[in-house]
């Protein structure tokens, strides 16, 4: 491992040597386009040097060159650079920098939380449009981000949209992703299902990630950090284009993206849809969606501004749920890359075990409206409906018994014969079914910030956050496969043991209701060279829920009590710019958040019982960082300490004495602590080479242990509760992680780039709740990856087109991406290894190639 | 850009090298995974051979379990640990016969049995207690035909033998004068064995239509054959029942053995393999696990038919052990079970454990 850090160091100290020669003296002015303001601070660099200026508070600049002739770079963050030629002394005048903030004016950063370089003192990456569209490949959305600090993403059993991103070590339900400021986490669980925004890639204009504490101004923050994607709204200019892309595997994808542009009567509309297919790269992933998009903005008046958005994707996909063990992966003929234990054939098509099917869209209407000079509302109402499950099966067990295959075990399941025996069993109905874990919800939420200047060096946001969400979740049957019905076998459902058919409700049958309503409010004050911040939030989270099919685990009735739980935060941070190169900032934060209903709020599933004793989660966070920009060079340094506190563990044992009741545990005092160093760069070698590198050293540990015993009226002993955590590593995120991309731009409209990407300090998951034996869970081999890609600009007659290719993990490297921790036994010792582990293998080689024609 | 290639090719060489699973799989390899067969078999003519059986049967039930792990081997060379074979056999089981002149009885032979004078016997004891006084000191393997008249509410002749096995006399029914007529003969008795054994066997269905026979139930039956002189003479012959017909048995008994590979060679081995049905063995064990510990285990069982990461091993053994019982009560010691169950543990897996009835519990075979 040392080797290769070494060799990091080598490679980006070679890049800076440079040599010297002579000179000419060039001179111009710095201005931005459109308002021809003056740009202090931007850069000008002679081209492959590192020989450079910086404008003066009017954007006027006199540069020394080393030659005589040749070009200079002017280039200022948050700007298109541009390329100016010269011979001999000159003044070349005013030159106009474009603004490639994406179009992000003040309320759009205010309304969704997005990071301001040098000013919002916290540690971000933002990616924008043309980088997602250049490194997406067949890649899952989450995959973007892999070469920023702090970031793990999978692809998990590799099955369409069922990525995961974990940041700092956190999972998703401790990772806020918002999408154009409105926050799309899971209400009941916090989770980030990414298939429901497979379409998002298509009509992202920028994303960014804010690590820790972050920036957002939502009443309840997130431990591990937030994730910003911004669409693209008003600022799209007329035209549109249509694109089509092929891969690896059956992949294609075709779409279109329209936009009027902003109209004489203010209107502005872009629409967008995509339909993508494949079979996947495992066996039995074929996938089918379509994604659409559309954007409404009218610009009423110089004071309001409305916007509708409707987002979604409707899809469908096969999941490898199940996992082997690698000697179980090795022993098929497809290799553990490929092989999937859970699909087979039906009637000659593909049928699976473990399917998926959801469709969750959000419809917006945004409203920004100027009240005065120093003041505006931005005031976001959104809904959503979304509908769909994941597949179940259900009988005795013919979907995993491998004698209901079309061969040996790594072989697909024949459903033909499954549905002949149930055929022959007539009336006495089915042995196997399908049937589906629905999840639907309907969502409604308001969220709106007022920021006013209350003077010119400080800035005051007060907003409210509210939320209101029913889900809905329910077991039906969906295929008898090809008997008469199923008998319920659920003792505990008001239905057991009548015929179900296709439609009918069993197993689970209740809706979890969530209210959450928060303000927050935030102190801005700037002056010169510092920006600090000062913001507190208060938020209650009422939970309830119904139970519709479980009368007997129900005594009490069908709806639960409300439960209430009152969190808090504050934050602060500040940032202080040294000089035109060097910033530095800190931020610290406290905050108690709810648990999820799906945590330990009631006794389990689908009971209606309060747990009385269920805690709030509280998170310690601090960071200070350190950042560098000059023309061709930026660097951000940070070093963070995240402390969470309070993970519950709850326990509960049958009471012997009184029959239907319970005796429980809760135990508080689970933490556990996130400490690192991320350095991220970007270096512009020349015009045409940049390099970009990060490095993500984690050190994430348990801190604590908890025990307890749960004891009967007598005094006797029923269950122990015993959770020896401290010292062990957090598991299922690789906690080293370092990456390097070089990007040459061959033309001006053509680039090649090529990415490495390396995870380590990978431990296999396990819920530390079951950890006993104080033994860190089994550390998975480290990976390189290498992916390769390039994007070549035409014209075609008078319009633009862009062909892209990209080959991931072109060395085809076998690696396991995720693995579920399991012990041996070697000489009577619970060992963790390999041997027994679940995994899921990373993907092998795949590739695409697209083509995109703009009108 | 020479510098940009030569940065490639370094990368290229630090880590295309690089598998991350080298070593991982190098292990698994090592480890020779053993194909897993299960088969029911019965040896043909070749394999007696081979085994240089040349009668085409074991002389007994040992050789056979010497001989067959040899012949599984040439059979199934690569099969391994856990595969299991059914073998059925043939075993050298002569069954003694016996032949003796037919003995026909005075009249004045009844009275001293019967105490009356008609000339008869009229229970089941009478023969025997003749053969006692006539017979007094009989010794083993003694045999004689009998020929004697029998009132059963009328009078008939009926032809029985009695061997001395075993200290007592065992009788062979013969064929009544009847029966005789009813296989086409005008005397009551045969012209040579090859009509017997044509012809006793259909006879047999109709002598045994109402008793439950099952298939390989031998049967014992004596016949007669005309030796000139006025005389008969009996024969006892043994037949098999093959659950529809009879044939005369070959002195070769059918034997089913079960062998299983212990990872070095086959051995017989009574072990049966099982897989839980889901959910309904499940739901069995969640029904008979009652105790504290298992109050918040046994939930996954009913609804999902499996076991969970929730459960230790001592605990699945626990839940195990006590399906067995229900499984097989009546399971004889030293029967061995593997058992395939399923645990959730982020994913469905099959796992397999074995176990034996040991002092009437059964517990883990390793």
């Amino acid at each position: 491992m040392k080797k290769i850090t070494n060799f990091l160091f080598i490679a980006v100290v070679c890049l800076f040597s440079t040599v010297i020669l002579a000179q000419s003296t060039v001179s111009g002015t710095v201005l931005e386009t459109g308002i021809d303001m003056p740009l202090p601070g931007a850069n000008v660099v002679e081209k492959g040097t590192t020989n450079g200026v910086i404008t003066d508070f009017d954007g006027n600049f006199s540069l020394k060159t080393q030659s005589s002739s040749g070009e200079i770079v002017i280039s200022y963050v948050g700007y298109t650079s541009k390329t100016i030629t010269f011979s001999g002394d000159s003044n070349v005048g005013n030159i106009e920098l474009e603004s490639n903030q994406v179009g992000l004016d003040e309320i759009v950063i205010s309304a969704t939380s997005f990071a301001i370089d040098r000013k919002t003192p916290v540690a971000v990456s933002t990616i924008k449009s043309a980088d997602i569209e250049l490194k997406l490949g067949t890649q899952e959305f989450p995959e973007i981000l892999k070469s920023t600090p702090g970031v793990y993403a999978t692809k998990t059993g590799g099955g369409y949209g069922d990525s995961r991103i974990n940041l700092r070590g956190f999972s998703s339900e401790n990772v806020a992703v918002m999408i154009n400021g409105v926050p799309v986490n899971d209400m009941e669980n916090g989770a980030v299902y990414w298939s429901n925004w497979a379409g998002l890639s298509d009509v992202t204009s920028a994303m960014q990630v804010q690590r820790g504490l972050g920036a957002s101004k939502v009443a309840v923050p997130s431990i591990g950090g937030t994730i910003n994607v911004i669409s693209k709204s008003t600022d799209a200019e007329k035209g549109g284009n249509v694109s089509m892309s092929t891969g690896n595997d059956g992949y294609q994808k075709y779409g279109m993206t329209l936009s009027t542009g902003l109209l004489e009567n203010g209107l502005a509309v872009t629409a967008s849809a995509a339909k993508v297919s494949g079979d996947g790269y495992v066996n039995g992933l074929q996938f089918s969606g379509v994604n659409y998009f559309l954007n409404i903005s009218k610009i009423i008046n110089d004071n309001h501004k409305l916007s509708f958005n409707v987002i979604g994707a409707q899809q469908t996909h096969g999941q490898r749920f199940n996992t082997r063990t690698i000697a179980q992966n090795r022993a098929t003929e497809q290799g553990g890359k490929r092989f999937n234990p859970d699909w087979g054939y039906r009637n000659g098509e593909i049928e699976n075990t473990s399917f998926n099917f959801y469709h969750k869209p959000q419809i917006s209407l945004n409203h920004d409206w100027n009240i005065s000079d120093d003041t505006f509302i931005t005031t976001a109402v959104y809904a959503s409906y979304g509908t769909g499950g994941g597949r179940r099966t259900d009988g005795s067990g013919k979907f995993t018994n491998n004698d209901y295959r079309l061969g040996d075990i790594d072989q697909p399941i024949d459903f033909d014969r499954i549905v002949e025996e149930n055929k022959a069993n007539g009336a006495l109905g089915s042995t196997d079914v399908f049937a589906a874990s629905n999840n639907d919800h309907k969502w409604y939420g308001i969220l709106s910030t007022l920021k006013t200047d209350l003077s010119d060096e400080l800035v005051l946001s007060v907003g409210l956050d509210g939320r209101y969400y029913v889900g809905s979740h329910w077991y039906e049957i969906t295929d008898l496969l090809g008997g008469q019905y199923y008998l319920n076998p659920n003792s505990n459902d008001n239905n057991a043991n009548e015929p179900l058919q296709v439609g009918d409700h069993y197993n689970r049958d209740y809706e979890g209701r969530v209210l959450r309503s928060g303000i927050f409010s935030q102190l801005e004050y700037s002056k010169d060279e510092l920006s600090t911040f000062l913001s507190g939030s208060i938020s209650n989270t009422r939970y309830g829920r119904s139970s519709f099919l479980d009368d007997s685990s129900n005594p009490n009735g069908n709806v639960s009590d409300n439960a209430n739980f009152l969190g808090f935060g504050i934050k602060g941070g500040a940032n202080y710019n040294l000089d035109d190169k060097n910033n530095v900032f800190a931020n610290i934060g406290y905050f108690s958040k709810a648990p999820f209903l799906t945590g330990n709020v009631f006794l389990d599933k689908e009971s209606v019982e309060l747990n009385e004793d269920a805690l709030n989660e509280k998170v310690f966070s601090a960071e200070i960082g350190y950042g560098y920009r000059s023309g061709n060079f930026n660097a951000n340094v940070n070093v963070y300490r995240t402390s969470w506190l309070d993970k519950s563990v709850t326990s509960r044992v049958n009471d012997p004495d009184n029959q239907g009741e319970y005796l429980e545990a809760n135990l508080a005092g689970l933490d556990a602590l996130h400490q690192g160093v991320e350095l991220d760069f970007v270096y512009k070698m020349s015009e045409k080479i940049k390099v970009t590198g990060m490095v993500s050293l984690g050190d994430w540990k348990w801190t604590s242990d908890v025990s307890a015993e749960i004891f009967d009226q007598s005094g006797n002993s029923l269950d122990e509760v015993i959770v020896n955590a401290d010292g062990l590593k957090v598991s299922d995120a690789a906690q080293t992680t370092y990456a390097l991309g070089l990007n040459y731009k061959a033309l001006e409209t053509s680039s090649i780039f090529l990415d490495y990407n390396y995870a380590g300090n990978l431990y296999a998951k396990l819920d530390i709740t079951r950890s006993e034996d104080r033994l860190d869970t089994w550390k998975l081999p480290a990976y390189h990856l290498f992916d390769l890609g390039f994007r070549h600009g035409f014209s075609i007659g008078d319009l633009d087109a862009t062909l892209s290719g990209k080959m991931n993990n072109i060395f085809d490297v076998e690696y396991i991406s995720d693995a579920f921790d399991a012990t041996e036994l070697i000489d009577g010792v619970a060992v963790h290894n390999s041997t027994n582990a679940g995994v899921y293998y990373g993907t092998g080689r795949t590739f695409s190639l697209g083509l995109k024609v703009e009108f | 850009m020479k510098r940009i290639f030569l940065i490639l090719t370094v990368f290229s060489m630090v880590f295309t090298s690089c598998d991350p699973l080298e070593d991982i799989n190098a292990e698994v390899d090592a480890q020779q995974t053993a194909i897993v067969g299960d088969v029911v078999y019965t040896l043909t003519d070749d394999d007696y051979d081979s085994l240089d059986k040349t009668y085409g049967n074991f002389n007994s039930v040992d050789e056979a379990k010497e001989l067959i792990p040899e012949l599984l081997f040439d059979l199934y060379p690569v099969w391994g640990k856990a595969s299991s074979a059914l073998v059925t056999f043939k075993r050298y089981n002569p069954i003694d016969t016996y032949s003796a002149v037919v003995y026909e009885l005075e009249y004045a032979e009844y009275e001293p049995i019967t105490g009356n004078t008609y000339g008869n016997f009229s229970s089941g004891g009478d023969v025997f207690d003749y053969l006692d006084a006539t017979y007094p000191t009989p010794t083993e393997g003694d045999f004689v035909s009998l020929k004697y008249d029998y009132y059963s509410g009328s009078a008939s002749t009926l032809t029985d033998g009695f061997a001395y096995e075993n200290g007592e006399w065992t009788k062979f029914t013969g064929f009544t004068e009847d029966q005789y007529l009813t296989m086409g003969e005008g005397f009551p008795n045969f012209s040579s064995e090859d009509e017997a054994n044509i012809k006793i066997p259909i006879a047999l269905i109709d002598v045994y239509k109402y008793d439950t026979l099952s298939a390989g139930d031998i049967v014992l039956s004596m016949y007669e054959l005309y030796i000139g002189g006025g005389d008969t003479e009996s024969y006892t012959a043994a037949y098999v029942y093959d659950g529809e017909t009879f044939s005369a048995y070959e002195n070769e008994a059918e034997e089913t053995i079960q062998f299983g590979h212990d990872g070095t060679t086959w051995v017989p081995d009574n072990t049966i393999k099982y897989t839980l049905v889901r959910n309904a063995d499940y739901e069995y064990m969640a029904s008979q696990l009652t105790g504290a510990e298992y109050a918040g285990l046994i939930g996954n069982l009913s609804n999902y038919g499996d076991f969970d990461y929730n459960w230790t091993d001592a605990q699945i053994q626990y839940a195990l052990a006590i399906f067995l019982d229900y499984l097989n009560p009546s399971a004889a010691e030293g029967q061995k079970y593997i058992l395939t169950y399923v645990i959730y543990d982020n994913g469905e897996n099959d796992y397999q454990t074995s176990f034996i009835k040991t002092d009437g519990v059964w517990v883990l075979n390793e």
